[in-house]
């Protein structure tokens, strides 16, 4: 074999080992928990640990899976799914506005999505838990799904914009002179076309709702309304931690968004990041 | 068939005439062009008759309505866009259908009449495909087919010809031109390029810088130009154009810049000076100027470059500190630097006014 | 009219629920509240008792720590991630996808991960020391290791983002850029650092301001990881401002911390701003 074919097959394979042990590594901590919870409760509390469980038990999720904790992910799956509802339809009208038209404050109104994208959570969950709490709004999933939608609205809104813009406005001419009015246009063939940029915002909103935690935490107090974060932190008593159910609940909860980030994973990076890289 | 008049019509967009006070009728079943290079208010011209734009002045009417205010939707015009806009999503029966799915039309009636466009158009078998499966010149059927099936009041074509390449150009030119002595129908055709205009049109209105340059039959714009803009922009060759002074010696006038001398009639001169002064524009199309090597006969000129295009050869000759092209036989053949004698053909010279451009005469006696 | 009308819902939407609550706090911390009853104006006198105090100056420079660990751990490390993933290599996708597994679980997952892999009795980490010779570790319950293991857990769920941003730009920088410099003979430490970082540069900036904005702001983490303890050594900032509001409920001092995040959040965003303007 020539020498510079050797170096760098030499250097692929070192590459290849270093980026293999850097993947382990990061996902490593949740091996350790997959592994923890299908341990039966004695094999959890022992030193030095195991890594291999046996016997392998679905214990730990069927205690899971008879607490309330299927509850809570239901209600996070319903609050997640009104969040990408109300996000979706108050962003796409605004994204398309701020496309296809040039109006006497449109810069303000930008301005006020920044703004309020500069505002900090927690700051602003003081105000927002009191207001709830005047309008009699805490502990439903009203409140959640508004909060969660205006968190994620300027975001949407410019993802989606971004998307129309690569719908040619000849489509939407050609719509109106077809017969159709401007919604009519945009609801039949903007809309649809932009159906990739739909759903990178839905995924996005998705997870932010999934994952959120502190909103959820102070604007719900009963049991019935408790999302599954919340549910999680529960694990956590003053009697202790009872590692081999949390773990469950953790590979439970963690699943939704998972799987949709394997299947997705294109639609997610890009919702993701283009927020961030279009400023 | 419609009739669609402008009357005075402008637009003001942030503190710019995009087109102002500007007229025309197009009458029924007339295909008429407007040309003119970009930027020039041609499209907009055509936004403005499909009611995607509203003027800022001025009134539109079709077939006597005065449909300012009323809804694109509202106006029944067809509109064939540059880009095509098919709609990506839907296959090419969907996009045919969609223009009669906004009228309410039944499914039955819908089939029928795209079907029949399909015929017409020869693309019978291309009704399932979604038109990133077309090819080009397909895609323009299709956008064509979406504006007949809906037998429209006019059609408006915004530079339909101009994302193909130069051969199906030619063969979609031929075909629209035949598709319309078909229908027969009113057609206000946008467009920069000169040569779809004289070929296709009934009318041509030629646009520069949101103004109406001229309006004519192909011939009239061609040999007539109302203006400097427009002999150069029209005829694929352009115009030579030689700023030019009158001068008089005894009885005798002469259009001259150094060297350069054309004489000049009487008549020719007191009209000049009476419209313009003394600076005139002479323009010269390079296909009326002959190069004729062996007589003595007609102007002195040095040949400075030779384009060999093909069917023919442009000749970049200098008279003095006078640029001028001439166009001369494919087989012309003679060497850069040398002495020719030219020809101009007189009689189809135009002559310029040097305040305003605006034409004076057409021949020099 | 009709743009109007198509941003209505949003405006409306961002204005109830963003703009008039932060107003809304703003009267607050001028106020001497308690719980839900706001009491008598007292000007700026909730701002003067949290600068007197020094616990709040602890709880800012323990979020500056905090902030400045994680923003630099993280960039770096994206940056050499992005790097090395830039390699044509096979299984680079499946690479990527693990690395990014940790960005897309919640913040309370994260740092229920971490405390039960960092477990002194029955972590592997705390085994993994004793195997090393090294004395068992409780870094979650020790408050020299306690902000260190903070910042190690955000760095490990934040990594992925600078990295794919950066990859992104890796991508997008001109492969004849590279390829000058190997004709020119440049070494791959120069290319390195006179072509690809200069390059990346308006991507690391963007990447150090908003991985800034959100740890800044970062409550779910330290709340289930260590609650700020032990000592206080992890009370960050934002951590005081729940706790303030949700524990002691004192909305008055909540709010007037609430603003002062605000106001540092904003100058952030500018700087933001002022550095994409920069870019174009």
């Amino acid at each position: 074999m020539k020498p510079y074919i050797l170096r760098q097959k030499l250097r692929h394979g070192i590459l290849f080992l270093t980026l293999s042990g850097i993947t382990v590594l990061m996902l490593l901590p949740f091996i350790w928990v997959i592994i923890t919870s299908l341990k039966p409760e004695s094999q959890v509390y022992v030193f030095p640990p195991e890594w291999v469980p046996s016997p392998v038990t679905l214990e730990n999720y069927q205690a899971v899976w008879a607490s309330n904790m299927p509850l809570y992910l239901f209600n996070s799956t319903i609050v997640a799914v009104g969040s990408i509802i109300l996000t979706l339809i108050v962003s796409i009208h605004a994204a398309y506005a701020v496309s296809r038209f040039k109006f006497r404050g449109m810069n303000v109104f930008m301005f006020l999505l920044i703004a309020s994208h500069m505002i900090p959570g927690v700051a602003n969950l003081v105000p927002t838990y009191l207001l709830a709490s005047k309008m009699n709004l805490l502990d439903t999933y009203i409140v959640l799904i508004l909060v969660y939608s205006m968190w994620q609205t300027p975001l949407v809104v410019w993802l989606i914009q971004g998307f129309l813009q690569n719908v040619p406005q000849s489509l939407d001419k050609a719509a109106m002179v077809d017969g159709y009015s401007r919604l009519g246009a945009m609801y039949r063939v903007v809309v649809p076309l932009s159906k990739p940029g739909l759903a990178a915002a839905a995924i996005v909103v998705f997870v932010y709702a999934w994952n959120e935690f502190v909103i959820a935490l102070t604007l719900t107090s009963s049991d019935e309304m408790r999302l599954a974060q919340v549910g999680l932190k529960y694990y956590i008593s003053q009697f202790g931690i009872q590692w081999g159910e949390l773990t469950a609940a953790v590979v439970l909860s963690t699943i939704p968004v998972l799987l949709l980030f394997i299947l997705l994973q294109k639609w997610f990076i890009y919702g993701l990041t283009s927020g961030a890289m279009k400023g | 068939m419609a009739k669609i008049e402008l009357q005075e019509v402008g637009l003001r967009y942030e503190n710019n005439d995009v087109l102002s006070n500007f007229s025309i009728e197009v009458e029924e079943n007339e295909f008429l062009t407007l040309l003119g290079p970009s930027g020039c208010g041609k499209s907009t011209t055509l936004n403005l008759i499909s009611g995607l734009l509203e003027p800022s002045y001025g009134e539109i009417l079709i077939d006597g309505q005065v449909v300012n205010g009323v809804a694109p939707r509202h106006r029944q015009v067809a509109m064939v866009f540059q880009d095509y806009a098919l709609y990506p999503h839907m296959n090419v029966f969907e996009n045919l259908s969609f223009p009669l799915k906004a009228q309410k039309l039944g499914d039955q009636i819908i089939r029928s009449r795209v079907e029949d466009v399909c015929q017409t158009l020869g693309m019978a078998e291309l009704t399932d495909r979604f038109p990133s499966d077309l090819s080009g010149g397909q895609r323009q059927r299709v956008a064509l087919g979406r504006a007949l099936v809906r037998d429209p009041r006019a059609f408006l074509m915004d530079e339909p010809l101009s994302n193909l390449d130069a051969r199906l150009r030619v063969a979609m030119r031929a075909e629209l031109k035949r598709l319309h002595n078909q229908v027969r129908t009113t057609i206000v055709y946008v467009t920069h390029d000169q040569a779809e205009a004289m070929t296709l049109s009934d009318r041509v209105a030629v646009l520069w810088d949101g103004k109406l340059q001229q309006i004519g039959t192909p011939r009239e714009v061609y040999e007539r130009p109302a203006n400097q803009f427009v002999a150069g922009f029209v005829g694929g060759l352009g115009i030579n154009l030689v700023p030019c002074t009158v001068e008089s010696t005894g009885g005798d006038h002469f259009l001259s810049q150094g060297s350069f001398r054309i004489p000049i009639s009487d008549r020719l001169a007191k009209k000049i000076e009476t419209q313009s002064g003394r600076e005139v524009a002479v323009g010269i199309r390079p296909e009326h100027i002959v190069v004729v090597e062996q007589e003595e006969t007609g102007t002195q000129g040095v040949i400075e470059v030779l384009e060999y295009l093909g069917p023919e050869t442009l000749v970049h000759l200098r008279v003095g500190t006078v640029p001028l092209i001439a166009k001369a036989p494919a087989h012309a053949n003679w060497d850069i630097d040398t002495k020719v004698n030219f020809r101009i053909d007189k009689s189809r010279a135009c002559i310029f006014s040097g305040k305003d451009e605006r034409l004076i005469a057409v021949g020099i006696e | 009219m009709f743009p109007y009308v198509l941003i209505l819902p949003a405006s409306a939407l961002v204005f109830a629920v963003a703009l008039y609550p932060m107003f809304y706090a703003f009267h607050l911390s001028l106020h001497e509240s308690a719980l839900m009853v706001t009491g008598e104006f007292v000007g700026f006198e909730n701002y003067w008792r949290l600068i007197s105090d020094p616990a709040s100056w602890w709880n800012m420079t323990a979020s500056l720590i905090f902030v400045a660990g994680s923003v630099f751990l993280a960039v770096g490390l994206g940056l050499a991630l992005a790097l090395l993933l830039n390699q044509r290599i096979a299984f680079r996708t499946t690479f990527r996808t693990g690395i990014l597994v940790p960005w897309v679980v919640s913040q309370v997952v994260a740092a229920m991960v971490w405390r039960w892999l960092l477990n002194a009795d029955y972590g592997p980490v705390s085994m993994a020391l004793l195997d090393l010779g090294l004395p068992r570790l409780d870094p979650l319950g020790d408050p020299r290791f306690a902000m260190a293991a903070l910042i190690l857990t955000n760095v490990w769920r934040s990594v992925a983002f600078p990295m794919i941003l950066l990859l992104a730009a890796l991508q997008g920088i001109p492969e004849n850029l590279y390829r000058a410099a190997r004709v020119d003979g440049v070494s791959w430490f120069t290319t390195l650092t006179r072509v690809t970082i200069p390059m990346l540069r308006p991507t690391l900036l963007v990447c150090v301001i908003v991985l800034t904005l959100s740890d800044f702001n970062i409550v779910a983490l330290p709340l289930v990881l260590t609650g700020g303890g032990p000592l206080d050594s992890t009370d960050l900032i934002s951590l005081r401002l729940y706790r303030e509001a949700f524990t002691y409920f004192n909305m008055d001092t909540a709010s007037a911390i609430a603003i002062i995040l605000f106001f540092v959040n904003v100058l952030l965003t500018f700087a933001y701003l002022a550095s994409m303007r920069g870019r174009r």
